[in-house]
């Protein structure tokens, strides 16, 4: 029910569609979310997958994998968003998201997208993922002209997870997260660093700090604990330091006890 | 009829797991799955940003570090870590411990938690991080199979007669705090390190050339590495994380006595 709601609601809503094709009466929308449904089942796909907003739970859009085939190694990506969850990033994030799942789990060497010349965030979209410009093309049956990109295998690099929502931290933590687990940027030069912080949603202050890798002005911006204790290991220590030799003399004698002395208890162990 | 001597089965869980050393290139699939379905993360990291990494993974994530203050005992420290993990273990939480590095290296806090869970009939377990010392043979390029290679937490060699092998290589843990009997520093005094070069000029020229070592924990770092000669020890800026490595000083001495043995086995072999 969750599904055919969110289904209605962007399949039935005209400004959604708009760069699509007509929109959708309810009881179409249900036959086209059946039809999806046992399209799914199919060993190669398409795959449809809901976007839920995190923090709210809610169903946001949908996105999908379609047209995989062992020859052709491409698979065609394809994203709706509701509209009020536009404008935030998450298209982006779950673009990525969805791109790195198919280059991890099909063998494909590229993804791509395909939307009208007049769509404009979507062009927008493609150029924050690295998406690269074919040439126009008629869709298959129509007289529509489609803009095609592609994204090559080779050139994916997977922007920060966290939503772009203004969160400064966030992004940081993303950057440095992507920056540690991509080989490109692992050992980074300056130059490349600055190529790759200039992607990202970072303020210029802090980016200067990470390019400077100045480690107490990052700490300070970002609120994080600059003072960090890293020890977990007690060394054992002797408990006396031993009695010092005295080459030649012999130790004092004791004077012998007038009477046997009582036994001691025994010490406990510590 | 006999009550069931069967103890109940117990809830909750404890895993002690290792996030490596460089914030997002180390982190194993396994070490953050633990992470992400825990219900509650300790953490006792390398850096406030590192912190915020993790703090990323999961909603209940609690820092050890205010359980360090300056002039406290850091085995006082240390049990307050154990018990803050055993009191979630005990009610019947899955608990997630991330330690920097490898939790079972030079860290008293993991070994003793788990010992103490798994008496108490919980499941507990162990799983290995990418240590500051695979960092430092990467980055030095050195193959402790080689000519072997020693490891000592540095202060032993003041507490203890150690035998040290020259012709291998020898690793020195903690030499930021060596000689702190009390546990309660953060940094020891160039006297005290005074004396670690008294120790090891036993066994080395003062003129020998030893590097002081720092893994880079942000991806945007490179490691800090620095050669100095060992006289020069006591006088040089040596942070709390620093290793001290110290490079053979001697060849392998052949062992005529084996060696002739071994000889007459193979030919009785032949």
């Amino acid at each position: 029910m969750r599904d055919l709601a969110l289904f209605r609601n962007l399949y039935g809503d005209a400004e959604t569609m708009r760069h699509i094709g007509r929109p959708m009466p309810s009881a179409q929308a249900a036959g086209s979310l059946r039809a999806t449904i046992n399209a799914a089942r199919n060993t190669g796909g398409p795959y449809f997958f809901v976007i839920v907003e995190g923090c709210s739970e809610r169903s946001i859009g949908l996105c999908s994998i379609r047209g995989f085939s062992a020859r052709t190694c491409r698979v065609e990506a394809g994203l709706m968003l509701l509209r009020a969850a536009r404008g935030q990033g998450y298209a982006t994030e779950a673009l990525g998201a969805l791109i790195d799942a198919a280059f991890q789990s099909l063998p494909i060497d590229s993804v791509w997208v395909q939307y009208r010349p007049a769509n404009v965030i979507a062009a927008r979209l493609c150029d924050a993922l690295g998406f690269v410009k074919s040439q126009a093309q008629h869709s298959r049956g129509t007289k529509t002209v489609q803009c095609i990109r592609t994204l090559w295998r080779p050139g994916w690099r997977k922007p920060s997870h966290q939503p772009l929502k203004g969160n400064t931290m966030s992004n940081v933590i993303g950057f440095l997260e992507n920056a540690g687990r991509d080989a490109a940027l692992r050992h980074a030069s300056r130059e490349q660093l600055l190529l790759a912080i200039s992607r990202e949603t970072i303020e210029p202050a802090l980016r200067s700090a990470l390019l400077d890798q100045d480690r107490s002005r990052i700490d300070a911006m970002l609120g994080a604990r600059d003072t960090m204790h890293c020890m977990v290991l007690p060394v054992k220590t002797p408990k006396k330091a031993p009695p010092k030799k005295v080459p030649g003399k012999a130790p004092p004698k004791k004077a012998p006890a007038k009477k046997p002395a009582k036994k001691a208890p025994a010490k406990r162990k510590r | 009829m006999k009550p069931s001597t069967k103890p109940n089965p117990k809830t909750g869980s404890l895993a002690c797991v290792g996030i490596g050393i460089t914030l997002g290139s180390h982190l194993s699939p396994l070490a953050r799955s633990y992470i992400e379905q825990a219900d509650v993360v300790f953490m006792a990291v390398s850096d406030g940003i590192v912190e915020k990494w993790i703090e990323s993974m999961n909603a209940d994530v609690r820092s050890l570090q205010p359980l360090y203050a300056e002039g406290k005992s850091r085995i006082k420290t240390y049990r307050e870590m154990v018990n803050a993990i055993l009191t979630q273990v005990r009610a019947g939480k899955k608990v997630c411990a991330a330690f920097y590095g490898h939790p079972g290296v030079f860290a008293w806090a993991p070994h003793k938690s788990i010992a103490i869970a798994r008496n108490e009939g919980f499941v507990a377990r162990m799983e290995p991080g990418i240590s500051a010392e695979d960092c430092l043979y990467a980055d030095l390029g050195i193959d402790p199979g080689a000519v072997g290679c020693q490891h000592y937490e540095a202060s032993q060699l003041l507490y203890y007669k150690r035998r040290i092998d020259p012709s291998a290589y020898l690793v020195l843990w903690q030499v930021g705090v060596v000689g702190d009997r009390s546990l309660a520093q953060t940094a020891t005094a160039s006297a005290f390190r005074q004396l670690l070069v008294e120790r090891l000029a036993q066994n080395y020229p003062l003129s020998h050339k030893v590097v002081i070592y720092r893994a880079a924990t942000l991806p945007i770092h490179a490691p800090h590495i620095k050669r100095i000669a060992l006289g020069k020890l006591a006088s040089a800026h040596i942070e709390a994380p620093d290793t001290l490595v110290i490079a053979p000083a001697q060849k392998l001495v052949p062992d005529t006595t084996m060696l002739r043995k071994l000889e007459k086995l193979y030919r009785a072999q032949a």
